[in-house]
This record gives structure tokens, sequence and C-alpha cells, in this order.
């Protein structure tokens, strides 16, 4: 056998293990997530389970589902709208459930995408990290936080944080890999998920930035010679201006509808939401109320770790969670912990560190991600707002 | 030779690659400018969720119940989805104005003259004054808990009119905490 041949049976050897342990893990951490149901309900009823995990915003994805169905955009009588998410998820429920005959278990549906879309999300975690970092120890932890540690329980409920990380996944993957275009695809696909997907530009814009500095010397740089260099790039134009495409559709899908393209930000009144600003939506958390008390937490962990990375000269991998940080604080700073954790970056950056800790240090910190993660999932299933 | 046509195949894929990157940004800025503009949307919707002036949502059919002729109950069984700023709580007696100007909206069929009538639970005892779609009209003049107000010809519209009652604003706050302690029971609009 030559060396090719014993190198590649080696990588496949490394792949097979890794999708091995992202499903060993996987039924773990959702077993556990059974097991804190049952503890904390007495029952072990799997239409329990389902009904008590999707709950909050769940019901609007199913109701897109049905609009997409019926072709008229649900609306509420406060003013609540379906509009106000946007569609690639429950396009896929409404997809599956069409392509299984028109079954309409639609959290059953839901949870099987986002578990699905959360467990290739890891495998490309992995290989992110084997382009990046160059290290299969990182990734296995890496993979072990995802599955285990905080909020992991998101990726398995009808929410779009499991579409939306894996979808950023894709983006950064292909962004360092110089595939272009394919980024352009996934970014598109990102921007069709949420909002704040179509702002992948700005990271390809940070990266170009980045390479730029790190192949030319001091005296040979010039705006003029960055601008040449990158925008005779027909790839990585073409594949950033492709990123837009998903947001863009939304826009004029609901200008025809509604006759407002913006009407999806717009539609924030009916959850008495409006832009007051970061520093003031902090503010307003900064009560003695429990929820927001979290949620403060959350915002000050999450604005250090984001300084951190720029303090590491992760400019790239820090530009969208910082600018999520500061779209989604704009008016409160609720849903913030769910939004962070969907940008894998931060926890990529955690894990970057954790990698030197000592091995004492590192049990620790994980038993106390584990639990703080199954306390969490109590939290979330005895519907405490801080969650949502 | 194959070679060449190697070259000239990646330029004519260069060429379209940039001729649709330029296309998808010709798009964008297109869908930007179709979607600043959303007179299209009906009253309700604009009214609500862009200029934000309604304080509660109502769907356009229930919205265009505000109209002449019908009358308006403000009072905690009635519906006061009308209502822009300046209001604060409704109870049996009708809706507490807050604070120096409150506005509502009501569909008129035409642009002759009407008269607005009022039932005001509680009496002012001082200065104010209603505009009609930024048109200065009067003031409002109450008797035995009524006002009736003229509105000449060419102040309404066919269509949604916006209506702001404006009090002094050196009155000194009330016991309630509200800086003018004025209670609107409901209201009908009339033609002449």
């Amino acid at each position: 056998m030559d060396l090719r041949r014993i190198t590649e049976l080696a990588k496949r050897r490394e792949k097979l293990m890794i999708v091995l342990y992202i499903l060993v893990l996987f039924v773990i951490s959702r077993f556990s997530m059974l097991v804190i149901n049952h503890n904390v309900f007495g029952t072990w009823s799997i239409h329990e389970f389902i009904a008590r995990f999707n709950i909050w915003d769940t019901g609007w994805y199913v109701n897109y589902y049905k609009s997409i169905d019926a072709g008229e955009l649900i609306q509420a009588d406060n003013g609540q709208a379906v509009w106000a998410f946007f569609p690639l998820y429950p396009l896929c429920i409404w997809l599956v459930s069409k392509l299984f005959g028109g079954i309409t278990h639609f959290h059953i549906i839901g949870m099987s995408i986002s578990s699905i879309c959360f467990m290739v999300s890891e495998y490309f975690a992995y290989k992110y990290v084997m382009l990046t970092r160059k290290s299969l120890s990182e990734a296995y932890v890496l993979i072990g936080f995802m599955s285990l540690g905080i909020y992991s329980f998101y990726f398995s409920i009808v929410y779009t944080e499991a579409l939306f990380m894996m979808l950023l996944i894709f983006c950064f993957y292909f962004l360092k890999k110089k595939e272009y275009i394919k980024m352009g695809i996934a970014g598109a696909l990102l921007s069709a998920t949420r909002s704040p997907g179509v702002m992948f530009v700005f990271v390809v814009l940070v990266n170009c930035i980045m390479e730029y500095f790190a192949s030319t010397t001091k005296g040979h740089r010039s705006f003029k010679d960055f601008v040449v260099v990158h925008i005779t790039n027909m790839r990585l134009v073409l594949g950033t201006f492709i990123i837009p495409s998903g947001i863009f559709s939304y826009m004029l899908y609901l200008k025809i509808k509604l006759g407002d393209g913006f009407a999806f930000v717009n539609v924030e009144r009916g959850w008495h939401r409006e832009n007051i600003g970061v520093f003031r939506a902090v503010k307003n958390a900064m009560v003695m109320n429990y929820s927001l008390i979290l949620l403060f937490i959350s915002f000050i962990v999450t604005a250090t770790l984001i300084g951190y990375m720029f303090y590491k000269k992760k400019y790239d991998e820090a530009t969208l969670p910082l600018i999520i940080l500061v779209m989604g604080c704009s008016s409160h700073l609720q849903s913030l912990p769910r939004y962070m954790i969907a940008t894998f970056v931060l926890l990529l950056c955690f894990v970057d560190d954790y990698m030197k800790f000592n091995k004492y240090f590192k049990v620790v910190v994980a038993l106390g991600a584990i639990f703080f993660e199954f306390v969490f999932i109590k939290g979330w299933i005895t519907l405490d707002p801080f969650f949502v | 030779m194959a070679k060449k046509n190697n070259v000239a195949s990646n330029k004519i894929i260069t060429i379209l690659g940039f001729v649709l990157a330029g296309l998808l940004l010709c798009s964008y800025v297109f869908i930007l400018v179709i979607s600043l503009d959303n007179s299209k949307t009906s009253d309700s919707y604009r009214l609500f969720y862009v200029t934000k002036e309604l304080r509660f949502f109502s769907r356009q059919r229930d919205f265009e119940k505000f109209a002449e002729g019908q009358y308006i109950n403000y009072s905690a069984t009635g519906d006061i989805r009308n209502q822009c700023e300046g209001w604060g709580t409704t109870d049996e007696n009708g809706s507490w104005f807050l604070g120096n100007t409150c506005s509502f909206y009501i569909y008129s069929n035409s642009s002759s003259a009407h008269i607005l009538e009022l039932d005001i639970t509680y009496q002012l005892d001082y200065s104010n004054c209603l505009i009609v779609n930024d048109v200065e009209v009067g003031p409002l003049v109450i008797n035995d808990g009524k006002a009736l107000i003229d509105i000449p010809e060419g102040v309404l519209v066919d269509g949604i009119n916006k209506f702001v009652i404006k009090t002094d604003d050196t009155v000194a706050p009330a016991p309630d905490g509200n800086l003018n302690n004025m209670n609107i029971g409901g209201m009908i609009l009339t033609s002449k």
C-alpha cells in the first residue's frame, strides 16, 4: 500500500470517527432533554416532550407553514404577523411535509430538520477547525461543547438557530477555502433565514482586508491596489453579490404581497418594539429583574468575548457577532443568548482558549457547561422568559 | 489550440460572472427603491406599522368602520382603535386625555361641510382648539357634556382624516396626574 493510500484511509477513518462521535453525542444530548422533561413533568410521553420544547416563536413558524400552504400571510389581531420571520426555515418544513405526502406533523418535521442541520453544522465545524486551526482535538472539543454545552437545546427545536448556524459555518468554510460561489449560495440562504445573515458581506470584506495585509508588505500597500486586486476577482465579486439575494428576494415578495418591502422591519410594532439603541436597551436591562439581569450578564459576556476576539486579531470571525450584537440589542436584549450561540464563532473562540487550560480546569468548565445546559433546558420547558 | 480555447472560455465565464454581479446589484437597488414607497399599503397598515401613529392595530375592514355617520364609542365597551397619540386609560365614561394633544382618525365620504359632535364627560375650563388635516378649525365649545363644531367645506378629504385636539398647556396637572382633565365618551361626524 502506498503512502497516499494510507493517508487517504486515515483521513476517511478520521471522518468516520467524527460522524460517529457527532451521532453518539447527539443521542446522549437529546436523551438528556427527554430525561429532564421527565424529571420536571413526570412523563416519558414523546408527544408531551415535543409540545413542551416547541414553545414561544415555534407557533409562528407553524403559522408560516400554514401561510405558505394557504398562500395568505397570517396576521394576528394585535398586529403581530408571520412576516416578522424569514421564510427559508418554514419553507423547508413545508417542502418536507409535501415530500412526505402532505403530513402535518409540523413539530416533528421541524425538529428533524433542525437536528439534521445541527449535525451537518457540527461536521462542517470540524472541517472548519481542521482548515483554520489544524487541530483534531480542538474539533472534538468544539463538537462536544456544541452538543452538550449551554443552549444546545435550541438546535433541536422548531427554531431557526440550527439552520442559521449550519449555513453560517458553510459561509465561513467556503470563504476560507476561497470557494466564493459556494459561499455566496450559502450566504443567500443565510440571508433568507434571518436578516442578520446579509451582514456576512462585511465578514467577506474584513477577510479580504486581512488577507491583503498578510500578503503585502507595508511599503507596497495602497487602497487603489486593494480595490484592483479584489474587484478583478470575478468569483469573489459574484459570490459576495449573491449573499444579499435571499433578503432582497423576501423584500420583493413582501412588496408584491403587502405593498411594503420593509414589512419585516415595520411589523416589530406588533410586538411593541422600537429601535431605542443598544445603550438604552442595556440600561433597561440593568434593573433588578431576574430575567433581565440574566440577559444583561449575557450581554456583558458576549461583548467581552467579541472584544477578546478583536484583541486576538480574529477580526473576520469577530465581525458578524459584533454586528448581530448591535442589531439584536437595538430594541431589547431578549433572545440575545440564542442569537449569539448560533454565530458559532463565539464558541469557537472560547474553545481556542479552552484548549490551553490545564486538565482539571478543563473538566470543571466542561461539567459546568453541561450543568448549566441542564438548568437552561429546565428553564426553557418551564417557560422562563429569559430563553424566548 | 486547446489551451487557446480554454483561455477564451475562461474569459467568457469571467465576463458573464461580472455581468451577473452587475445585474444582481441593479436588482438590489431597484428592490430597495420600490421598497421605500409604501403608498400602496392600506390606511390601517400604514398608520400602525409605518408612521406608527395608531395606538392599536386594526384590520382595514375594521378601521373603515370609523367613518362619518357612525357613532364612535370611546368607553370601555366601545372601540378606540382609531386613536393616535395623547390618550390615557379608557373607562366606563370614555377615554382620558393625556398631555396637551390627542388625535384620532375618521373616514369621510366627501370634502363638504361637516359637523363633529363629541361627548365630553368633563368640561374644559381652559382654551382648546380642533385641528383637522393640519387646518385649525376652531375651539370646542362645550354645553351639557357635548361639543359641536362646524368643519367648513374643503377641510376634510374624501377618505381618511386626522383630527387633533390641542389644549392650553399652561393648565396645572389634574389630581390624577393627567395634565388636562378631559374625557371623551364618544363622537360622530355627520355631513351638514
